[in-house]
């Protein structure tokens, strides 16, 4: 095995695959769209160079509305931190006290995460139906009809209305990482607190919590990047829609780009998607302080 | 977006019987035509009439167009602005297809005719000028499209656009009312989206949506198209 390891050679061998596929599905195709981003370009014909020209836009343009789709990726990531994770912690910490039926519920969480997100969104498309939907026909039998709504077709009730279901589907997600998170803790810790006379809230907050700190972190990173670039259900309910209410970075991206043949804007509304997931994720993982590591 | 096109066709529809063919080509294709101009005006502010007036269904924006054509068939919805497509459809997807009839869309003033019409022969097959074999390829493409017509129209998809050597006796007949009205078109005029560049498209029917939800007034919609076009 030593000889193996001091065998340069070999090495360079072993990670020569997976590096060549690193290189050219990740590392290419971001610094090609960097270099696309520069570029006035309908995708086919001759491009060209506008240096900053697309940057500028992004920023400047009322009409193209990036800065309002950046805030509706923010106002997912606000949602997600400060709804969606202390829900699963909340979740992770009771189904991890060792209830009844604890593997049942595990995986009737984490279902939604495995289920398609197209399939997804189309139920809460049927959710949300105006006319069979189950939340109007519910409305409607308590006698609360002035409250139907066309949920995903008015504007002030189409973003809510889209998050709702992405918040819930990864919940069960975060929850998973946080009970598995927990059940590594030794039992010991536990229960000598338990012997000292904690309760089970202050093992919670006292014990449990501040172990589980690097898992928390990696969650609210997962969460904070994940809705920065939240694509797939918004495609499937809104496209964006009705009149951007719902319109996010990634969707702005695919419509610029495949709706309106904008492959140079496009591209630099991609590159600014992975310039704010780094930043986010770097200033998250400040914010924790890095003590554990 | 997908949900925007079926309101897109009221809209063109609405603008074509208001500016007529000449005024509406000239403008989507730059020739000339300013889309700050009355009779564009007019369309957009009848347009929003309608949506104020409650004219479409309420939650139109959030319905796919199969939920919204579901809604149609079942005869939840007293109209449908659409294409010769939906003649088969019908066929198939209504339940008493014979409650269905087609009419053309219409006048706005009189700057169009009654047989003025959107849409027109869309689909095409082109053939490569660099190809080898121009005469072969072109004999091809002469075939497939003769082909695609006569099924399409057999199937009520379509309308034909060549001469009907064959029977047609199998053809619904509201396809046949359809070909008719074609057969006697005085003009034809693409949809907006087909016409404009993808980009004037894609911003018209953002503007359109703005409109439709009251964002944008309709003289704000034919300024911001104004400038959209230049």
């Amino acid at each position: 095995m030593k000889s193996v390891r001091q065998n340069k050679l070999a090495a360079i061998l072993f990670i020569l695959p997976a590096s060549l596929l690193f290189f050219t599905i990740i590392i290419m195709p971001i610094f090609m769209s960097g270099y696309y981003s520069f570029l006035g370009w309908d995708g086919i014909n001759q491009p060209t160079f506008i240096g900053i020209g697309n940057y500028i836009e992004l920023f400047t343009s009322q009409v193209a509305g990036f800065p309002k789709s950046l805030l509706n990726a923010l106002i997912l990531a606000f949602l997600s931190v400060f709804i969606q994770l202390p829900l699963s912690l909340g979740l992770a910490l009771l189904l991890s006290r060792g209830v009844k039926g604890e593997k049942f519920f595990v995986a009737v969480f984490f279902m939604p995460v495995l289920i398609s997100t197209v399939v997804i969104g189309q139920l809460w498309l049927k959710i949300y139906n105006p006319e069979y939907g189950i939340v109007n026909v519910a409305l409607n039998s308590l006698g609360l009809e002035k409250y139907t709504r066309t949920w995903l077709g008015e504007q002030d009730t189409a973003l809510i209305a889209v998050f709702i279901p992405i918040i819930w589907q990864y919940v069960g997600y975060h929850m998973l990482l946080m009970y598995a998170g927990i059940k590594s803790i030794p039992t010991e810790i536990r229960e000598a607190a338990k012997v000292e006379g904690a309760t089970e809230g202050q093992i919670d907050r006292y014990i449990i919590i501040p172990m589980l700190k690097p898992i928390i972190r990696v969650c609210v990173i997962f969460a904070v990047t994940g809705s920065l670039k939240a694509f797939d259900l918004i495609y499937v309910l809104t496209r964006g829609g009705p009149a951007k209410a719902t319109e996010v970075p990634s969707t702005l991206m695919v419509s610029m780009i495949f709706d309106r043949n904008r492959y140079g804007f496009g591209s630099a509304i991609a590159i600014m998607i992975i310039a704010l997931c780094f930043f986010f994720a770097l200033a998250i993982k400040r914010a924790f302080g890095t003590e554990e590591d | 977006m997908q949900r925007i096109h079926v309101l897109a066709m009221t809209h063109d529809a609405m603008t074509l019987k208001s500016a007529g063919p000449e005024k509406v080509k000239a403008a989507l294709t730059k020739a000339g035509q300013s889309y700050d101009d009355p009779d564009f005006l007019e369309s957009a502010k009848k347009f929003r009439q309608l949506v104020e007036m409650g004219a479409f269904y309420k939650g139109a924006t959030g319905l796919s167009n199969d939920e919204a054509s579901a809604l149609f068939y079942s005869g939840k919805v007293a109209m449908y602005t659409t294409g010769s497509w939906m003649a088969g459809s019908i066929q198939t997807d209504a339940e008493n297809p014979s409650d269905f009839d087609v009419v053309p869309f219409p006048l706005l003033g009189s700057n169009a005719k009654a047989t003025d019409f959107m849409g027109g022969a869309v689909d095409s097959i082109m053939v490569s000028a660099s190809t080898k074999y121009p005469d072969i390829a072109g004999k091809a493409a002469f075939e497939l499209t003769r082909s695609i017509s006569k099924y399409a129209y057999l199937d009520g998809a379509g309308l034909a656009v060549w001469k009907k050597d064959y029977d047609d006796s199998s053809v619904n007949p509201m396809t046949k009312k359809l070909a008719d009205f074609a057969a006697n078109a005085t003009s034809f005029t693409l949809w907006f989206d087909t016409t404009m560049e993808a980009e004037d498209a894609g911003e018209y029917l953002t503007l359109l949506q703005e409109l439709y939800v009251g964002e944008i007034t309709p003289e704000e919609f034919v300024s911001s198209m104004k400038k959209n076009l230049e």
